[in-house]
């Protein structure tokens, strides 16, 4: 329990020791996507230096090496989600992609006109999008699981939109806007109990919490490589064997076939016959190094230190005339996701101003327009914290808030006095 | 002086505290919505056009404080203008902020020289022209009329 060696933490990741508009980088912006530790990225530039070569092609050393080193994360990430074998886990670009494989792959075979897909109010963009587009190809409608005023899901009120219509579940594990984390179990036993798919939108989910996706008893869960630690342009769609065998493939090219004629083509087994065209291989490759980092300290230990530092910014941040703090109060149901506004500033002013202090911050609707349109918000500020932040991350955060506030002429009593 | 006191001069602060011209129009001659995608502000821009001159202009949204200022001292300079002149204020204004062109503007308008400092800050310069590029589609739907 309690802090990680944070500052050890922090050497491995040589972006985190830069200056940024010439002050020492703070960042909290790992939410939108982490920072890597120079293991991962040596190994995505060796892999171009000395492995590299293209998957399931050759007859050669170099291609079969390095269908060997892409399955290994295969396996590797398997075992990170406890999925039951490494097939069920397909390589996308993000989590995007993976919910679209989701909403076109299975939705378009099994969706119909009157049937209900189920999300929820807080979700980002890309969990809204791939169903909504699906709703309009099919005649389906969308609904959305309520909140409560603390930015939960209301499960006193899951019955008013979870049914015998309902054909999928479709949350995300933890919000990025505010940093809930939802009580999956207990949204799957509802969509369960009638009959419905359950998928998970793990994009800030996979980074922060230990996720095993047979005790979750999830259909699909999504998750992105670059907010853990890897690479850009890796993702996950981990789903159950059944489920990915059953459904048609996603996108068509090399590698997703099984044989091709003039008269058609049938398709591989899993997971090629999710993974067309060569893929991102030296991501993949990289992101195996990441997840061993964060195995190596362990989910359990980087979710206890989030806790500290989040329970640090909101009793800082609280002392602050004039912030406005979004979210829940219970600490044991959120992450450390800090959204806050302050009292007659935009959010986008107070990027910028905290920019030239060095301090990355996300500023604006975070993707997540329905919720900022429910709450009557513009945006919000948002600052994220990750394994490598500690408290003193938390004070300059501060410092910059009260230059905000300065140069905005509020009521500025400071906190730090 | 350090940027971010370069960006947020005090009569950039006041316009976007006390923005003028909001409100809407009884019937105006054009409405004309603009966003930016990428931060999601929002303006819309209401016109009166008469005899080829902006007779009455609203800027009602919502965004940072250098969208709203920017929107409100364009609403104090354009109104009473020729169609004409508003749009060659619009491409002077412009070409300040996306160009570096060296503009003059007349005595009248200096303040909106203020707003010279966004150059500084590329991720601000569209906040900074939103309420103009607005203004330019209005317009070109009022000579439609």
């Amino acid at each position: 329990m309690g802090l990680l060696d944070y500052q050890s933490i922090k050497q491995d990741f040589p972006l985190l020791q830069t200056k940024m508009n010439g002050r020492p980088l703070v960042f909290l912006d790992s939410a939108a996507s982490s920072q890597k530790p120079q293991r991962v990225i040596d190994t995505f530039a060796n892999y171009y230096r000395c492995r590299n070569a293209n998957i399931h092609r050759g007859a050669y050393r170099l291609s079969y090496e390095a269908t060997d080193l892409y399955d290994q994360t295969r396996e590797k990430i398997a075992r990170f989600l406890n999925a039951r074998d490494p097939r069920e886990c397909i390589f996308t670009r993000n989590t995007t992609e993976s919910i679209n494989v989701i909403a076109s792959s299975w939705g378009n075979a099994n969706v119909k006109a009157g049937d209900e897909i189920v999300v929820s109010e807080l979700e980002h963009h890309s969990n809204l999008v791939p169903w909504m587009m699906l709703a309009e190809r099919t005649g389906a409608v969308l609904r959305h699981i309520p909140l409560t005023d603390d930015s939960r899901y209301d499960y006193n009120r899951l019955d008013e939109v979870i049914g015998p219509r309902t054909k999928i579940v479709a949350i995300q594990h933890m919000s990025n806007a505010v940093g809930t984390i939802h009580d999956l179990k207990r949204i799957r036993a509802k969509a369960r109990a009638h009959g419905a798919m359950f998928s998970v939108d793990g994009a800030q989910g996979a980074c922060h919490l230990k996720v095993d996706v047979q005790d979750l008893d999830c259909d699909f869960y999504s998750l992105s490589a670059h907010k853990m630690l890897g690479p850009t342009g890796v993702g996950v769609l981990y789903g159950k064997q059944e489920l990915l065998e059953a459904m048609p493939p996603f996108l068509g090219g090399g590698d997703m076939i099984l044989s091709v004629s003039k008269d058609g083509f049938k398709p591989a087994g899993l997971p090629e016959k999710f993974e067309a065209g060569t893929p991102n291989i030296a991501g993949v490759v990289a992101f195996a190094v990441a997840l061993d980092y964060l195995e190596q300290i362990g989910l359990e230990n980087i979710h206890s230190h989030e806790q500290e530092v989040l329970k640090y910014a909101y009793a800082e941040l609280e002392r602050l005339p004039g912030v406005v703090l979004y979210g829940t109060r219970e600490f044991s149901e959120r992450g450390a996701v800090v959204s806050f506004n302050i009292e007659g500033v935009h959010s986008h002013d107070v990027g910028t101003i905290l920019d030239e202090e060095g301090i990355a911050i996300r500023a604006g609707h975070h993707c997540c327009q329905p919720f900022m349109q429910k709450n009557d918000l513009a945006g919000t500020a948002r600052a994220s914290f990750y394994l490598y932040n500690g408290p003193e991350d938390v004070d300059a955060l501060v410092r910059g808030l009260i230059k905000v506030k300065e140069i905005f002429k509020s009521q500025v009593k400071s906190a730090l006095a | 002086m350090s940027l971010s006191e370069d960006l947020y001069k005090e009569i950039i602060i006041e316009h976007s505290q006390s923005p003028s011209h909001r409100g809407h129009l009884a019937h105006p001659h054009v409405v004309e919505e603009g966003v930016n995608r990428s931060c999601g502000d929002e303006i819309s821009v209401e016109l009166m056009v008469t005899d080829g001159v902006v007779s009455e202009i609203r800027v009602n949204g919502r965004g940072c404080s250098i969208s709203t200022a920017s929107a409100s001292m364009m609403a104090d300079s354009v109104e009473g203008m020729t169609v004409e002149q508003a749009e060659d204020l619009i491409d002077d204004f412009k070409g300040m902020l996306l160009e570096n062109r060296a503009v003059a503007f007349p005595e009248e308008l200096e303040d909106l020289e203020a707003l010279k400092g966004v150059q500084k800050y590329p991720v601000r310069v569209k906040c900074a022209t939103l309420a103009w590029n607005t203004l330019e589609q209005a317009l070109r739907k009022a000579v439609k009329l």
